[in-house]
């Protein structure tokens, strides 16, 4: 009698496609499938029917799933049972389960509905259960589903189990569903083990694993969009003797948060759709540090923006900039429960759109004071995320220092005499008059003039240029002056192997020339926000600034394809 | 790219090694410790030295092209002939560095500490010497053209016939320092400290003087022409000889002038009569001690010449068979169309030959102070030195068939 004859005669896994080890109970001579321990009919223990192990089936590496919570020891777990075996899989209460799920494993389809209960396994004295802490409210107290910890927590496990099993439905060769990416069990990956070998298109169904104590998160993505997952880090962290499932919990848990991040900014819809709730306040206090550690990169159109106002009048556009990221911001604010920056968040929402339905072109006085103030109760709120200060320190002294030199006569000398007159802030120089450099400084009032002239042309540069998220503008201007520098590099090289009285003269126009340039991609470089780069850049030679220019150009490049 | 990485380097180092004429190009040795090394020939074009310790290494023929050099303790590194071509070496500590004949062009060097060090013939040409202490350090015959020297200390130091022309000595200290022939053409030193300074001879036509300190200084035989002087001091400056032919003397700061011509204050041009005697006599020259001018297209012949103490003399005739006798702390320049063929100079002057001297009996020059010969001058003879030497200058390109002899 084939194992399958015996299953359909007993009426249990119609429809399977799995194939069973089969052991037999001692007293009343059941079948039951390898994993189970005892009879489901007399509770006698089982034993394996040896001859009726195909050898192909009993090299199947399908795990069987235990029937009991507590797993049982290890020497009693049939062959072709892996060593570790996964812990039980959660059930939810109210769930039709099926007895097959538990005398077959590895079965791909749903369980019969109306199937007879299974019978009772009795398991060996169960060992006592770790202490379990009280289960959160949407958990009734005994379920076997295992401790979650908190309630944001299980809910996102409820939200990522619920499309897990409606997709679990969808027939073989649909498009792509959702699948359950396991999270893994303390000490032991399972990406790799189970949901990384489920064919393409079906579902990991029934056992997905269960989140260690510390588990945050499960993540709901499409087949299509996020490949399996390999055992390698798991490897690597046993390797390195290092437990690898809080690090990759926590590296999943911030590629969840990333990835929320991205929807927002893709589809201008909410990210999380079935984000946590968190009440615990540890874990409030990780989501959040998570929240800021991410939204400091979205939160930099904003920030440059700001920027951008304490040093001039930006045009508007850069409002239908900053708005869209403001608003996902929000949402997200709102989905992880941050009420106050959520007020802080609307506030300044409110006064972009004033400072969009104003009549004038670029960001006046009145609107300036207006954001300034809606701003300055987003840093008052989360300051890691939206504080200036730093960022403005690195920036500008770049920026005022190269713009003062391409002053001529601007030298050691009067750049000592400037800065020890305390004039060091962009601000300072577009708000003086000649007059006044002058008469602090010391120095000649036609160098003063021309430094007021430097300063003021690039107010109205930053004033007239067209903003846009990806800083297209500055960059094709810096994509320009990269140009322009090669071009005077590669003159400078040629003429220098020339003697001639000629040569020397263009050579040193060329070295003059090739050194501005220079001055101003630090001037553009600063303003993206590129600091360290050109902090690295000021270090190579000619050869080398320029590559790596070219290569930074085209990384941003490829990072617009891809985001558009 | 070079061959060896960081950690090779620092290995053959630790074992001894030396890097003479290694590919080290590009290489990231920043904050490396190479202290005393054997870099001779080797190749660090653009090379992260920054902050690398390389106290006494050897970097003779080095190329250092962009290397980037900031913050680095080059304390006496041999960096002889060494190219630094648009280096950055700010702040850096060269103290008692070697830079003879070092390739140094736009490199920067702002704030570098050259103290005792030895530039002689660098190429500093448009270099960056910004706030750098280059105390006693040997800059004679360098060729700081278009260099920026703001507020650099230049304390003692020695810059005889450096090349300045256009550069930039704002606020820079160069007290007691040596100047002697040197060249300043359109440089600009306003504010500049030139206090005891030693300016012999110095060109400083067009050159910006504005509120520098020259009190003392010593610009006998000076050109000052066109210079920009107001509100500078000359208190007590040495200026016999000097030429001042349409400065601008506009607030003057001047108590009085030395005019004698050894420059030891025997004759006095008090506060009331200096500027009458800058403006009216342009020539800054004691009384009948004018210069004597022999044209173009003239020739002297068997002719015996003799010129008195401190007298200034050019020139651009031909000279056959002459003999010709200067006192001391005269001046003799033949000029390029100039020629004294075969011809004697005998006495205690200043000979600078930018046409051809040929000798007629050896020694064809006897006693002379200085002799210069440009690049296109040529001579042929025998010099016969007094007993303090004879100081000599050669200007690459001249011609020269001659031979030296100590004092009798």
């Amino acid at each position: 009698m084939s194992f399958f004859t015996r299953l359909f005669r007993r009426g249990e896994g119609g429809g399977a496609e799995g194939e069973v080890i089969v052991k037999k109970c001692v007293k009343c001579g059941a079948e039951w499938e390898s994993a189970a321990q005892f009879c489901g009919e007399c509770g006698a223990p089982i034993k394996e029917d040896p001859e009726e192990l195909v050898p192909e089936v009993a090299a199947a590496p399908v795990p069987p799933t235990p029937p009991a919570p507590a797993p049982l020891p290890r020497q009693r777990s049939s062959v072709g049972t892996p060593a570790a075996t996964p812990p039980p899989p959660p059930e939810r209460p109210g769930r039709a389960t099926g007895g097959s799920r538990r005398k077959v494993a590895g079965s791909t389809t749903a369980p019969s509905r109306g199937a007879p209960p299974p019978p009772p396994a009795r398991a060996a004295p169960p060992k006592p259960p770790p202490p379990v802490p009280a289960p959160p409210p949407d958990i009734p107290a005994g379920s076997s589903r295992p401790r979650l910890p908190s309630g944001a927590l299980s809910e996102l496990f409820s939200a990522a189990e619920s499309e897990l099993f409606s997709s679990a439905e969808t027939p073989e060769g649909s498009p792509p569903v959702p699948r359950v990416e396991p999270a893994q069990t303390s000490g032991q990956s399972t990406n790799g083990s189970q949901a990384g070998a489920a064919p393409k298109g079906s579902a990991t169904v029934g056992t997905p694993n269960i989140p260690g104590s510390h588990e945050p998160l499960t993540l709901v993505e499409p087949l299509s969009e996020r490949p399996p997952k390999d055992a390698k880090a798991g490897k690597r962290a046993a390797r390195d003797g290092k437990p690898s499932a809080e690090d990759a919990a926590y590296k999943q848990l911030l590629d969840d948060v990333d990835a929320g991040f991205d929807s927002i900014v893709r589809t201008d819809e909410p990210a999380v759709p079935d984000a946590p709730r968190v009440s615990d306040p540890g874990d409030m206090k990780q989501v959040q540090a998570l929240f800021q550690q991410i939204a400091t990169s979205y939160a930099r159109p904003v920030r440059d923006f700001m920027i951008e106002i304490k040093w001039g009048e930006p045009p508007k556009e850069w409002i239908g900039i900053c708005a869209p990221a403001v608003s996902s911001l929000r949402r997200s604010a709102e989905q992880m429960e941050l009420p106050e920056l959520c007020g802080a968040l609307d506030g300044f929402l409110a006064a972009l759109e004033r400072a969009q339905s104003s009549n004038e072109r670029a960001i006046t006085d009145q609107t300036k004071d207006l954001l300034v103030a809606g701003y300055g109760d987003l840093v008052r709120v989360m300051p890691d995320v939206f504080a200036l200060e730093a960022e403005q320190r690195r920036r500008e002294p770049i920026i005022v220092q190269s713009l003062l030199l391409q002053v001529p006569d601007v030298h050691k000398v009067a750049l000592d005499k400037i800065y020890a007159a305390g004039l060091t802030t962009l601000e300072m120089f577009f708000l003086a008059r000649a007059a006044d450099i002058a008469d602090a400084t010391g120095l000649p009032p036609a160098t003063a003039k021309s430094i007021v002239e430097k300063f003021q042309s690039y107010r109205r540069d930053i004033e007239s240029a067209k903003p846009d998220k990806g800083r297209a503008a500055e960059r094709g201007r810096l994509a320009t002056l990269v140009g322009q520098l090669k071009r005077q590099h590669e003159d400078y090289e040629r003429i220098a192997s020339s003697w001639s009285a000629d040569a020397t003269a263009k050579k040193k126009r060329l070295r003059q020339l090739r050194t501005e340039t220079v001055l101003q991609v630090n001037v553009l470089l600063a303003r993206l926000g590129e600091v360290d780069r050109q902090g690295r850049i000021e270090k190579m030679s000619y050869d080398n600034k320029i590559r790596e220019l070219e290569r930074y150009l085209e990384e941003e490049k490829r990072k617009d394809a891809s985001l558009s | 790219m070079a061959a060896l990485t960081r950690d090779d380097i620092l290995k053959k180092f630790g074992l001894g090694e030396t890097f003479e004429r290694a590919d080290l190009r590009g290489l990231d040795l920043s904050k490396a410790s190479l202290e005393g090394g054997d870099f001779r020939r080797a190749d660090l074009e653009g090379a992260n030295l920054e902050g690398a310790k390389l106290r006494g290494a050897n970097l003779r023929n080095a190329n250092l092209r962009e290397a980037y050099l900031t913050g680095a303790d080059l304390r006496d590194v041999n960096f002889d002939k060494a190219e630094l071509e648009g280096a950055n070496l700010e702040q850096a500590r060269l103290l008692g560095a070697n830079l003879n004949r070092a390739n140094l062009e736009g490199a920067n060097l702002t704030g570098a500490s050259l103290a005792g060090a030895r530039l002689t013939n660098a190429q500093l040409e448009a270099a960056n010497l910004g706030g750098a202490d280059l105390t006693e350090a040997a800059l004679t015959h360098a060729d700081l053209t278009e260099c920026y020297l703001g507020a650099a200390k230049l304390q003692g130091a020695d810059l005889a016939s450096a090349d300045l022309s256009s550069a930039k000595l704002e606020e820079a200290n160069l007290a007691g320092a040596r100047l002697d022939d040197a060249e300043l053409t359109g440089a600009d030193a306003h504010g500049a400290n030139f206090a005891g300074a030693s300016m012999v001879k110095v060109n400083l036509s067009r050159t910006i003087l504005s509120k520098a300190d020259l009190s003392g200084a010593d610009l006998r035989h000076a050109t000052l022409a066109d210079a920009k002087l107001d509100f500078a001091n000359l208190t007590g400056a040495k200026v016999f000889g000097a030429v001042a032919t349409g400065a601008l003397l506009e607030g003057l700061v001047c108590e009085s002038l030395d005019a004698s011509t050894e420059g030891d204050g025997s004759r006095r041009i008090p506060k009331g009569s200096v500027l009458g005697f800058l403006t009216n006599r342009h020539s800054v020259a004691p009384e009948g001690m004018g210069t004597r001018y022999f044209g173009q297209g003239d020739v002297l012949r068997n002719a015996a010449l003799e010129f008195g103490e401190g007298a200034s003399v050019q020139i651009e005739s031909r000279f056959e068979r002459c003999s010709i006798a200067l006192g001391r702390g005269s001046e003799l320049i033949v000029g390029k169309a100039g020629v004294l063929a075969e011809c004697q100079i005998v006495g205690a002057g200043n000979i600078t030959i930018h046409g051809q001297f040929v000798e007629r009996e050896s020694p064809g020059i006897i006693g002379a102070s200085q002799i210069v010969v440009s690049s296109r001058g040529s001579l042929v003879g025998a010099v016969q030195q007094p007993a303090e030497s004879t100081r000599f200058a050669f200007e690459p390109g001249c011609k020269l068939r001659m031979k030296i002899l100590q004092s009798r």
